[in-house]
């Protein structure tokens, strides 16, 4: 469902002729952002049914727990 | 006298950022304060500083400092001893500042705050890890309305990460270019069609710079909303789009440098040996070294100095360096790209909001090793202007002079005509004593390598 409307958005998108690039672009980001905060949605919703799937049919899927553990920047 | 706002704090009403006695400190407007307190009692300061994520501030008493009406609040932020720019950094530092944006802007949001801009510039390399500098770029966060600094953060991070991910390294230099973020068209023309097949490129980059494009001339004030789930969705897939971008595979004349060179390991050893103790007697505090490869001689200097700036031209060579500093936990050491024969300049408005690389480098001792043949033979430069060069850059050099007949030297000039007849020891020890006075002189046992420890007159 997503994908329809990200390939509509997509098309509808890249189909346009430019117009003048230098004035406010900030319309632009605050439309895309909607989107691809939706398209993001589904993608991880996706990609925790795989995990779960995995681990289910014993594959060793990292999940999220695991990923916090790991640490971002900052950490020594 | 008014206190003056440095050249490059202007842009921000919440306040500005001046110079007193040599300490840098940041004006607080009035009409900001309540998100300044909300910073500060929310818990996220606390949070982020404990981490080492933002720079720590203490609040300073504004009494002797004549500040402009409607400010009341000075804050006085932990010293920086050297500013490096994004353009500068490693491709695995670049990637670590943007992960820690976007680990800032989650942090801020579980506290009732959010990011107003994301700039690349917000951060900064100190004590070894990235450091968020802007202390006034928090605001109240509310919810449904998006975020302001989306697209500042994939014009400033996630551009020139994927242009140098998937395209070549050296599209970096377009930061330096473009200092208000690559323009989102320019780097979806530039990255290669398979880029559209990557989740992340399709929609931060190639669809954002074209939803750019179709707005950039809209008359309407739009209603776009934004809930914090998605939100927070959002942040996710930024944060794995950054994760995945991996370091390119790209060879160049350096990665292999240490096993390509021309010492034995016993004339490496006594090289070792030499500069250590050399370091030692002159106890700097702040050393640079220029030409530093993959740091390898740079580290000698940890011992004594608290600061160390190892420059090279070669990104490679700068990623490696990096990647050693993170498995050595190494707070001293700033991994830099940097091409002496055409550092960094000064930039911005007035060409005065990001300053020239030398006039930042404030240090008591420079390494030079294996870099004069470089700029001589390779550069062209005739070594009483390589001397000039290095006598303003600090006030005292280990610099190492291999003669014409070292083996690394007559590889460069294997299929050049030889035109460099003022390139030898007497000259180059003529221009040294120029603005320096020999200290020290030590030839490398059967090498055609000279060490000199030159203090400036």
């Amino acid at each position: 469902m997503a994908r329809i409307f990200l390939l509509s958005f997509f098309c509808f998108i890249v189909f346009t002729t430019p117009a003048h690039a230098y004035l406010d672009p900030g319309t632009g980001s605050m439309i895309l952002q909607a989107l691809a905060a939706g398209v993001v949605a589904v993608a991880i919703f996706w990609r925790n049914l795989l995990g779960k799937a995995k681990q289910l049919f014993g594959g060793t899927g990292t999940t999220k727990e695991q990923n916090e553990e790991r640490g971002g920047p900052g950490d020594s | 006298m008014t206190v003056a706002p440095h050249p490059a704090s202007f842009r921000d009403p919440s306040g500005f950022i001046f110079e007193k006695d040599r300490t840098f400190y940041r004006a607080v407007a009035s009409s900001y304060e309540a998100d300044y307190d909300r910073l500060m009692n929310s818990g996220l300061y606390e949070a982020l500083t404990s981490k080492g994520w933002l720079i720590p501030h203490e609040e300073a008493s504004a009494s002797g400092l004549e500040l402009p009406a409607g400010y009341n609040l000075v804050l006085k932020p932990e010293r920086i001893p050297f500013i490096s720019h994004p353009y500068e950094w490693s491709f695995s530092q670049l990637k670590e500042a943007a992960l820690l944006t976007l680990d800032i802007q989650a942090a801020a949001m579980e506290h009732g705050l959010t990011l107003k801009d994301a700039s690349s510039f917000n951060v900064t390399w100190h004590k070894g890890r990235p450091v968020f500098i802007d202390t006034l770029s928090f605001t109240v966060f509310k919810e449904g309305r998006p975020w302001e600094a989306y697209g500042q953060f994939c014009s400033h991070f996630l551009a020139p990460l994927a242009l140098m991910s998937r395209r070549d390294l050296r599209l970096q230099k377009l930061m330096r270019e473009y200092l208000g973020g690559i323009p989102l068209d320019l780097a979806s023309m530039l990255l290669p069609r398979r880029s559209w097949l990557s989740l992340g490129c399709l929609l931060h980059i190639h669809l954002h710079a074209r939803s750019q494009k179709k707005y950039s001339a809209s008359k309407n004030k739009i209603k776009a909303s934004l809930s914090k789930k998605a939100f927070g969705n959002l942040i996710t897939g930024l944060r794995l789009m950054v994760e995945g971008f991996k370091f390119p595979q790209a060879v160049t004349e350096w990665g292999d440098y240490y096993n390509d060179t021309n010492y034995t390991s016993a004339q490496f050893q006594e090289k070792r040996e030499v500069i250590s103790s050399w370091i030692d007697e002159m106890k700097p505090n702040a050393v640079c070294d220029l030409g530093a490869n993959d740091g390898t001689f740079s580290r000698l200097a940890e011992n004594t100095a608290s600061l160390v700036v190892a420059a090279d031209i070669d990104p490679v060579a700068v990623e490696l360096n990096y990647r050693r500093c993170r498995l050595d936990n190494d707070h001293v050491m700033i991994p830099l790209l940097q091409d002496l024969t055409q550092p960094s300049p000064s930039l911005g408005w007035e060409l005065k909001e990001r300053a020239d690389f030398f006039s930042r480098l404030d240090v008591e001792l420079g390494l030079a090793l294996a870099l004069v043949h470089h700029l001589a033979i390779g550069n062209n430069t005739p070594l009483p202007k390589v001397c000039s060069m290095l006598a303003k850059a600090a006030p005292a050099w280990i610099v190492e002079f291999p003669d014409k007949e070292d083996s690394q030297v007559q590889r460069l000039l294997l299929n050049r005509e030889d035109i460099f007849s003022d390139y030898t020891i007497e000259v180059f020890e003529q221009s040294l004593n120029k603005y320096f006075s020999i200290v020290k002189k030590h030839q490398i046992g059967g090498s055609r390598r000279i060490l000199y420890l030159a203090v400036r007159r």
